[in-house]
């Protein structure tokens, strides 16, 4: 694959373009410290970043998965991971969305959830991908279809949890390096 | 005497190899006569370009969007000038996709990582022992450390930032060794999680 320059991002628009840094919000990076500075020299790895969180939580079109889907999924994962910064977000934007208390506790609660029957295949495709990626197989996919999630749905759910996967991860080694610096 | 059409000669590969390995998607990739103009242009993005998009590419291209920032990402993340040398990035990758038993990026990763070094047994090794494999102080303080952010994200401390300084790493590569560890913690689960790697089956 050849080498691609990625000094700016180009005019495409999104959602969050001027939005605060996900990341340093999330990860409590003082805008004058160190790791923000370091960070700074990814400028192009910031950026992305942004705009994959965009493009994933904050989209211009959500289509066939909803706002409340998207963050019912983050707070799932937040919880998983033990992550307050990430479950405190999306409990904060449910909240904003007006979504089913009873649902947004019963998915914090993490256990099984057997209904409503199109989230409980949501929250186990993302318990799979989340903890045991290794574990995942083709009824896992057929699961997502039965529950009424077209292909597009399903791709964009894998890439929600897969993209969470790598933000708690990107944050982890943040707090390590920046307590290091 | 010709093989019916019917019958299917590809199998699943399970085992860790240097092969250059297909992926079979789970589910129906993008009608490529059809295209909008949003997967048109992420698919230009795409290795090869719009003539040669594999079954990975006409899969995520369903949600053209997300896979245009997720490919100039990785593209950042593995190939951005200075920093870590692109070994390091590689052997990070190759150690978090052994790690989550992902076979496919694996063997993509592996092959880079040989290339790059003209070595072969640090991946032998880690193909045959696992991530416990022993390597030498620089390849061990990079496995180690991509091991423990890729299984336990909460658990690794300053400490563990000191084992790669003390290995010769320096801010930015370090910062570089964390992106490329977490971005196939995302790489790794769609390729696990959306289809499997296929071989032709051996004759």
């Amino acid at each position: 694959m050849a080498t691609q320059s990625n000094g700016t991002p180009d005019g495409v628009t999104t959602a969050n373009a001027t939005a605060p840094d996900v990341i340093n919000t999330l990860g409590g990076i003082a805008a004058d410290s160190p790791l923000a500075a370091l960070r700074t020299q990814r400028a192009d790895v910031q950026t992305y970043t942004q705009n994959s969180d965009a493009a994933l939580l904050n989209p211009d079109d959500a289509g066939g998965l909803s706002l409340i889907e998207r963050h019912l999924v983050g707070l799932r994962i937040g919880t998983l991971n033990r992550n307050s910064a990430i479950a405190t977000r999306h409990r904060e934007q449910l909240h904003a969305l007006k979504a089913d208390a009873v649902i947004v506790t019963a998915t914090e609660a993490q256990g099984t959830m057997t209904r409503p029957h199109r989230l409980a295949a949501i929250l186990h495709f993302t318990d799979t991908l989340t903890l045991e990626p290794r574990a995942a197989a083709p009824a896992d996919i057929e699961q997502l279809a039965a529950a009424g999630l077209s292909d597009k749905d399903i791709v964009t759910l894998g890439q929600l949890i897969a993209y969470l996967a790598y933000q708690v991860r990107l944050l982890a080694g943040l707090r390590s390096l920046g307590g290091a610096l | 005497m010709s093989v019916p059409s019917n019958v299917d000669t590809r199998t699943t590969v399970k085992d860790w190899t240097l092969d250059k390995l297909d992926w079979r998607p789970w589910l129906q990739t993008i009608d490529l006569k059809n295209l909008t103009p949003d997967q048109t242009s992420v698919l230009e993005e795409a290795p090869g370009g719009l003539a040669k998009i594999g079954t990975y590419y006409a899969t995520l291209a369903h949600d053209p969007i997300a896979l245009r920032w997720r490919t100039r990402l990785f593209n950042a993340v593995m190939y951005g000038r200075g920093g870590s040398p692109r070994w390091a990035r590689e052997l990070a990758a190759v150690a978090g996709s052994r790690y989550n038993g992902c076979v496919y990026c694996a063997s993509v990763h592996a092959r880079l990582y040989n290339d790059l070094t003209k070595t072969t047994d640090v991946i032998q090794r880690i193909f045959e022992l696992g991530v416990e494999a022993p390597l030498e102080p620089r390849e061990k303080a990079i496995v180690d450390f991509s091991v423990k952010l890729t299984h336990s994200p909460d658990a690794v401390t300053p400490e563990d930032i000191a084992s790669l300084r003390a290995a010769g790493f320096g801010d930015l590569e370090i910062l570089d060794i964390i992106h490329a560890t977490a971005m196939f913690a995302w790489a790794n689960r769609l390729l696990q999680t959306l289809g499997q790697p296929e071989r032709e089956k051996a004759a």
